[in-house]
């Protein structure tokens, strides 16, 4: 049972993660259409800042933090969307991802290009390499462990991860549900000319997007990386299962993007010490994601959408020929 | 779901509006190995200087990678000692110019071609030292081609190639190095579990060649299986649970977390000691100096647990021949911490110039060339290599040890921020397996 219950906590742990990028996904796609796998890069990028501002630096970690997730994530995310999304808006679905992934590359380099640049003008010594192993995230370090009982323990950095997850779902729910600006999103979600013609501006609600979808994003790769070593490969890894949540989540919906996550994480978990063909097949954990990827396309890839259009934009049906009838 | 916006105007927008497809793209990342095909332009005589010249080498390193640094500093090892060496006269009289070491960035065909510019326009007699990840066998077959030996860590090997502790490459010998030291701290007849990678070289070097000599050592290994991913794990928990399960479902008394890879290794062992294993958690790549004070977390993780430290001994352990590389580091003003690089470059270089005087016995140190040092090495009596101070590496005896390791190590235990070393470097039998 002690068993069960450690490897069910540190499952949730992992598919928190998964949750938090899965629901930035979800929100980036639905407001942009664009299915931004840049979302692990920008999670590097904004924890490797703020390792560089934190651990290198020496700025506290609130101060840190804020300049990273409150500041540098929100503004990657609006220059972005300015430079590439926008002008992705109306490009083919193979062109958008094709972007997404330059972007996914360029990133991480960018930020090393940039801190070697900064090193050797202003005789800095920020990181420049890729491999630092396990760095402090918001929590003490090395983090605090509470033995709940032999064989269970929680450490700080899994109740930030978990405490996040809270805070975000919260935060989006009330934004999307709550405020004026999330109404408009979900107009715009649903019948982008008819919330333009109803004086909502897709291309601000593109805005608001990215620059949610990057702080979520910033803020998970802070608080994800004491859980991993720093570099990009983690965090791309990460995103691919992100992607199944996402999947589960019929691209549309953060509740289930984010109960997918979870369920991942924890399945993801059980699978190599509860089911015993698993543990004869090597890897077999790793490919739990994909697998589920695999089903979850199965039954979210079935089109269900409404055939006949609806009043709001559809034709006027011919009056004359159903009144001569 | 039904939205209404604020006019309460209803859309039913969202049914009409679902997605028909969903435009999820599988990414093949391809890794394109670029490799140029074997030149022929290579000289097909030996590369030979003449008398009283001075000897010229080169090496070849990877100081990094995209991914950060790897082997810094590999020229500093092998300029202390060439230094120290001409200082005393040289080979037989004849200078050593050294040219440092070319950085392949971790890239095979920066490698190849740093070794053909060594090769065809330096004149180089040898390659020294080879501390490089990118140094590939395609390159280790045109310095056999061009007649041009290497010294090297040991990773390609080839009849050409020159390992400071002979092929430490080698995953299908029985190298009992690899688990002896161990004995110093759990006696025979323990329990023990070895978590390999998923990779093939797991299978080679970890299921089978490790478990293999730690049957021969005595311990009973109850658990040799490839459960340490290639790619980022988000929990350790599973493996670290079934690890802590491995002997009939208790704990072994001893766990090897057999990966080259530090995030594998600080993760695993961290979750170890989440879950509370009290028993040795052992490794290969745990002793590198500065690592624990890089981080307070590393440090935590790693802290009472065993290194099984091969290649060459620990600056810890001190010695003469410890001591001779600190004096010889000081005096051409570098640092005199010894990483690894510094390490492997040092031995490289002082392996060279033993197999250069090796050399001038036979065929005089004038026509000294490459040709000239593997004729004196490789023939019928073979050569071995007594390193000058002994106790820091290992002797080895060619061509034995072309294929196999000198299987010598110690052990050294991480405490706090420092290193303690427990069993000083050791040599100890290996086979082929």
């Amino acid at each position: 049972m002690i068993t069960f219950l450690a490897l069910t906590v540190s499952g949730a742990v992992s598919g928190t993660v998964y949750s938090l990028l899965a629901a930035g996904l979800v929100l980036t796609y639905q407001t942009t259409g664009i299915f931004n796998f840049a979302q692990a890069a920008v999670a590097f990028t904004i924890a490797f800042l703020f390792y560089a501002l934190n651990s290198t630096l020496g700025l506290p970690t609130w101060l840190a933090a804020l300049l990273s997730v409150g500041v540098a994530a929100p503004l990657l995310g609006l220059v972005t969307e300015r430079l590439v999304f926008r002008r992705l808006a109306h490009a083919n679905s193979v062109a958008r991802i094709i972007a997404t992934v330059g972007l996914m590359i360029a990133l991480p380099a960018s930020i090393l290009g940039l801190f070697e640049l900064l090193n050797s003008v202003f005789g800095l010594n920020l990181p420049n390499g890729l491999n630092i192993v396990l760095p402090p995230g918001l929590g003490p370090s090395p983090p605090a462990v509470w033995t709940l009982t032999k064989g269970l323990a929680l450490t700080s950095d899994q109740l930030i991860i978990l405490g996040t997850a809270v805070l975000v779902s919260i935060g989006l729910w009330f934004t999307i549900h709550r405020s004026r600006v999330g109404l408009e999103m979900r107009a715009t979600v649903d019948r982008r000319e008819l919330a333009s013609m109803r004086g909502i501006s897709p291309a601000r609600m593109s805005r608001v997007a990215s620059l949610l979808g990057f702080f979520i994003s910033g803020l998970t790769g802070v608080v994800a990386a004491p859980l991993f070593s720093l570099d990009p490969g983690t965090y791309i890894s990460l995103m691919f299962v992100a992607a199944t949540a996402a999947v589960i989540g019929g691209l549309r919906s953060i509740p289930l993007a984010f109960a997918g996550g979870m369920v991942i994480g924890v399945i993801e978990n059980l699978v190599e010490n509860y089911l015993p063909i698993a543990q004869s097949i090597v890897g077999i954990n790793t490919s739990v994601p994909f697998i589920l990827m695999l089903i979850a396309l199965f039954f979210t890839g079935i089109d269900r959408s409404r055939a006949a259009g609806v009043s709001a934009e559809s034709a006027a049906p011919d009056w004359s020929q159903i009144g001569g009838s | 779901v039904i939205y209404r916006n604020e006019s309460s105007q209803v859309t039913d927008m969202s049914r009409s509006h679902r997605r028909t497809a969903i435009p999820l793209g599988l990414l093949a990342v391809l890794v394109i190995a670029a490799s140029a095909c074997s030149s022929n332009t290579a000289s097909s005589t030996s590369p030979s200087v003449a008398s009283g010249n001075p000897i010229i080498v080169g090496g070849i390193g990877t100081a990094a990678t995209s991914a950060g640094p790897v082997y810094p500093n590999s020229n500093v090892g092998a300029e202390a000692l060439f230094a120290r060496v001409n200082k005393d006269g040289g080979i037989d009289g004849r200078k050593i110019d050294f040219l440092g070491v070319s950085d392949d960035g971790g890239s095979s065909a920066t490698a190849l071609t740093d070794a053909k510019n060594l090769v065809l326009s330096k004149h180089v007699v040898a390659v020294v030292p080879v501390v490089s990840l990118g140094f590939s066998s395609e390159t280790a077959n045109f310095l056999a081609q061009s007649k041009v030996p290497y010294f090297q860590q040991g990773l390609v090997c080839t009849n050409w190639g020159y390992g400071i502790g002979g092929c430490i490459n080698s995953p299908t010998s029985v190298n009992t190095g690899l688990i002896a030291p161990l004995t110093k701290i759990a006696p025979k007849g323990s329990t023990l579990a070895l978590a390999c990678t998923e990779d093939t070289l797991g299978e080679q070097s970890c299921v089978q060649s490790q478990a293999a000599a730690a049957r021969k050592i005595g311990y009973n290994v109850v658990f040799a299986q490839r459960v340490l991913p290639d790619t980022a794990v988000s929990s350790y928990t599973p493996i670290a649970i079934e690890l802590m399960h491995a002997d009939h479902g208790h704990a072994p008394d001893i766990i090897g977390i057999s990966t080259g890879a530090l995030g594998t290794l600080v993760g695993l062992a961290a979750e170890l000691k989440q879950l509370q294993y009290h028993g040795i958690i052992f490794n290969y790549i745990g002793y590198s100096p500065g690592l624990l004070q890089s981080s307070k977390q590393t440090a935590e993780a790693l802290d009472d647990t065993y290194t099984v430290n091969i290649e060459t001994a620990a600056q810890e352990q001190g010695g003469p021949a410890i001591n001779q590389m600190v004096a010889d580091l000081k005096a051409i003003g570098a640092s005199t911490t010894i990483t690894q690089a510094v390490a492997v470059g040092y031995w490289a270089a002082e392996e060279f110039v033993a197999a250069a005087e090796q050399a001038a016995k036979t065929e005089g140190v004038k026509n000294l060339s490459g040709a000239s040092i593997q004729a004196a090495l490789s023939g019928k009596s073979g050569w071995t290599w007594h390193p000058l101070p002994a106790g820091a590496v290992g002797a080895v005896t060619f061509p034995a040890d072309y294929e196999l390791p000198s299987g010598c190590a110690d052990l050294v235990k991480a405490t706090g921020s420092s290193y303690q070393v427990l069993t000083n470097f050791s040599c100890y039998p290996v086979s082929a397996g």
